[in-house]
């Protein structure tokens, strides 16, 4: 369903209560979707000196419904001092339905700002269902901002193919001073738009979890968040400069010359065996690269999202090879010669004697 | 002859102790460590972020854990939502004390203001009050830096309101599949002079105030549930937010905000009794300390003197404290008596004491750290705390 929700601290919520609450929501909107979004509407405090638009976080999330994954854009910012004189924030979220997530561009949706509210006035209130949003716009695709921020618009590939193959979620740590938003349009850009919703996206550190959908935050160095984290963090990736960017040629060559997203591949036959997910007892096993043993998932690939990496499920694929397929002919062949062995020994133990 | 010291001297430890996070009961033997090697990040409860934790089976010779990669570990975490707490709790029992109260009340500024004048004039407060451990109660520090540790003091400041959500009052956790969220407390080793009783631990929880509002309490988010452990409970009440307070006070009524706090008490009182499997009828056995806050604005209609203190002989004075209660119940009693009423329907035990944590009215951006002179800040926690059993104040019947 599409709807929106505004959550802040108001005198009274559309709902009840006072303070952080709902404001205003699509009315008929399901109770337990309310609160779910709702839930999403924290902000955390940024670095010292960090301006409203640093501490803006912009983000699209997946929430697990009884009904299913539904996905949830967001922008939640500052918004002045609330009726009590305290600083208060503005969460505003958009609900979207399957089309819209079809048609879409997650990065495209957060940058659009005519889109998000600043500010709520007036009493609380139910909203009309929100108009479908418009279609992805069509890009040249070239990472320009990462080019004039690392040199080589290469270095978008890399951070982007790194990011996708973690199961928990990634952390692209930026220097000061970039636009983080930039960066992340041309980032999701990069990628076929049937895989933009494979992921969440954010502008300021979201945990990582082991949430069904995992979230790529592109965020400061100078958040509190990152200063705390663990220095050798598997999901925070630095981009490098001066070192020639490692990704896939296609991706590569998409981030520097704007090229159009590489073809699907022909999908080999597969065989599917899962395997229960255990607890990561080593850092390999929630590390960017580890997170799936059947290799790392092809970011340009646009193959069934099912078959990707799961963290909870991890879906092994093997592929039928022609070797292994000879190996278990001959397996079987064996097999049945020493039952045939067996028997006739058994058959030579009953009768034995009687031939005198 | 003394021997050479191999081992270190047996500890006692408490026979069973709570998480203060999700207040689960378990023995210290079932406490589990916190991974130290880097290599060990990710654990499927506390997080992807957390270091992995272990039930560990190979100590060295000072009692810490090795963990599965070699390194000592020697932080704790509870064995069902995997989140850290202070060693100390091993060793000295720990009193939970709620802190409770409306949006907007005032319960940040009340804890930072108390926790930075119990620092600062533990002596004269009659109690010695610690981090228990300094990095779990980072986010008080933070506070009490912003007011009272300000670089530049005229330069106005203001606490961020308490977030529902995230942030770094909570913490969310993934319990048999399904997330649920945890409040993170502050924790504090505290001592009082004068009276032989150990060192014990005080655990304070600084939700915010929608938290206690009506239906705000259910297992997703079960972040008020230390109320139904807590020894004593101090509910901040900001008088200015009720409109006859105010008329008894003489306030302006302007375009105050206002709030029904009574129904926050009931409300919180109806939780201390299902958690603690209370009938509906009976009186909530714990001890509750009103914080009328904002006293610099009402107190003199109370014929209250914030300048007078509450402590004498380096303690604090229960005959003071006596007095003040009953100046403002009285105006309580003529300005908000459905409050009243709500309160001696559901406590026996109340005792209400004025504060002020800022001392001076904040202004459009906030309030200038130069201007903040605390008033009875502490005094609230102080009762609280002095009232439990083997206190200065234990047996106190205002």
């Amino acid at each position: 369903m599409r709807a929106e929700v505004i959550h802040t601290s108001v005198r009274r919520g559309l709902d009840g209560g006072t303070g952080f609450a709902v404001a205003a929501r699509t009315g008929g909107m399901p109770r337990v979707l309310v609160e779910s979004v709702s839930a999403l509407s924290g902000l955390t405090e940024a670095w010292s000196g960090a301006s409203d638009w640093d501490r803006t976080l912009r983000a699209t999330r997946a929430v697990s419904m009884p009904a299913g994954v539904q996905w949830v854009a967001s922008v939640i910012r500052p918004s002045g001092m609330d009726h009590t004189g305290r600083g208060n924030r503005l969460a505003h979220h958009r609900v979207l339905d399957a089309d819209e997530v079809e048609r879409c561009d997650p990065a495209q949706l957060l940058c659009d700002h005519e889109r998000w509210m600043a500010s709520f006035s007036g009493e609380p209130r139910e909203l009309d269902v929100p108009a479908p949003l418009p279609g992805a716009q069509a890009t040249s695709g070239a990472a320009n901002a990462w080019k004039s921020a690392f040199g080589d618009a290469g270095v978008a590939a890399e951070m982007l193919e790194r990011a996708f193959q973690s199961g928990v979620g990634a952390w692209i740590v930026l220097p000061a001073g970039v636009d983080r938003l930039q960066l992340l349009r041309e980032m999701v850009a990069l990628l076929p738009p049937a895989n933009r919703w494979k992921r969440g996206w954010s502008t300021r550190p979201l945990r990582p979890s082991a949430d069904p959908v995992p979230v790529i935050c592109v965020v400061d160095e100078r958040e509190p968040e990152v200063q705390k984290a663990p220095v050798n963090a598997a999901w925070m990736l630095r981009p490098r400069s001066g070192e020639a960017p490692r990704a896939s040629e296609a991706l590569l060559r998409r981030a520097r010359e704007g090229a159009e997203p590489a073809a699907p591949k022909p999908v080999e036959p597969l065989r599917a065996a899962t395997v229960s997910w255990a607890p990561p007892a080593r850092l390999e096993a929630a590390a960017p690269g580890h997170a799936s043993r059947g290799g790392s998932p092809d970011v340009m690939s646009v193959a069934d999202a099912s078959q990707e990496t799961n963290p909870i499920r991890v879906e092994l694929e093997v592929p039928l090879r022609r070797g292994s397929s000879i190996f278990w002919r001959v397996m079987k062949t064996v097999l049945w010669l020493g039952v045939a062995v067996m028997l006739c020994a058994v058959a030579l133990w009953l009768f034995r004697g009687q031939g005198t | 002859m003394h021997g050479i010291p191999i081992f270190e001297p047996a500890r006692d430890l408490v026979r069973r102790l709570h998480c203060p996070h999700c207040w689960q009961g378990f023995a210290p033997s079932d406490a589990l460590f916190v991974s130290e090697d880097p290599r060990l990040l990710g654990d499927p409860v506390a997080g992807a972020d957390e270091p992995l934790r272990f039930l560990p089976s190979r100590f060295d010779l000072t009692g810490a854990a090795i963990d599965p990669e070699g390194a000592r570990c020697t932080r704790l975490a509870c064995p069902r939502c995997r989140q850290e707490f202070p060693r100390a709790m091993l060793e000295v029992p720990a009193s939970i004390v709620s802190v409770v109260g409306a949006p907007g009340a005032g319960k940040s500024h009340l804890l930072a203001s108390a926790a930075w004048s119990l620092r600062r004039e533990g002596v004269r407060l009659g109690i010695e009050m610690t981090d228990a451990e300094p990095r779990l109660n980072a986010r008080l520090h933070e506070a009490e830096n912003l007011l009272f540790a300000s670089a530049d003091p005229q330069r106005a400041v203001k606490l961020a309101k308490t977030e529902t959500a995230g942030g770094g009052g909570y913490r969310a956790v993934r319990l048999d599949g399904r997330d649920e969220t945890v409040p993170v407390p502050f924790i504090f080793a505290v001592r009082s002079h004068g009276v032989q009783r150990a060192e014990r631990l005080l655990v304070l929880y600084d939700n915010a105030g929608e938290h206690f509002m009506p239906g705000a309490d259910d297992a997703m988010r079960p972040v008020t549930r230390h109320l139904g452990r807590s020894e004593g409970v101090v509910f901040v009440l900001d008088p200015t937010q009720d409109p006859g307070f105010r008329r008894a006070a003489g306030l302006p009524e302007g375009n105050a905000v206002t709030s029904r706090q009574d129904l926050v008490l009931a409300e919180m009182a109806s939780r201390i009794r299902h958690h603690r499997g209370r009938r509906t009828d009976e009186a909530c056995d714990v001890p509750l300390v009103i914080a009328m806050a904002k006293a610099d604005l009402w107190a003199k209609a109370a014929g209250v003197s914030l300048h007078e203190e509450p402590y004498e002989g380096g303690g604090i004075s229960a005959a003071r404290l006596r007095a003040a209660h009953q100046a403002c119940m009285a105006l309580a009693q003529r300005g908000s008596p459905e409050f009243v009423a709500a309160l001696r329907a559901a406590f026996g035990r109340v005792l209400m004491v004025p504060c002020s944590s800022l001392g001076a009215a904040g202004e459009v951006d906030g309030v200038r750290p130069a201007q903040i002179q605390p008033r009875w800040a502490a005094a609230p926690f102080v009762a609280a705390f002095e009232w439990l059993p083997g206190g200065r104040l234990e047996g106190l019947q205002p």
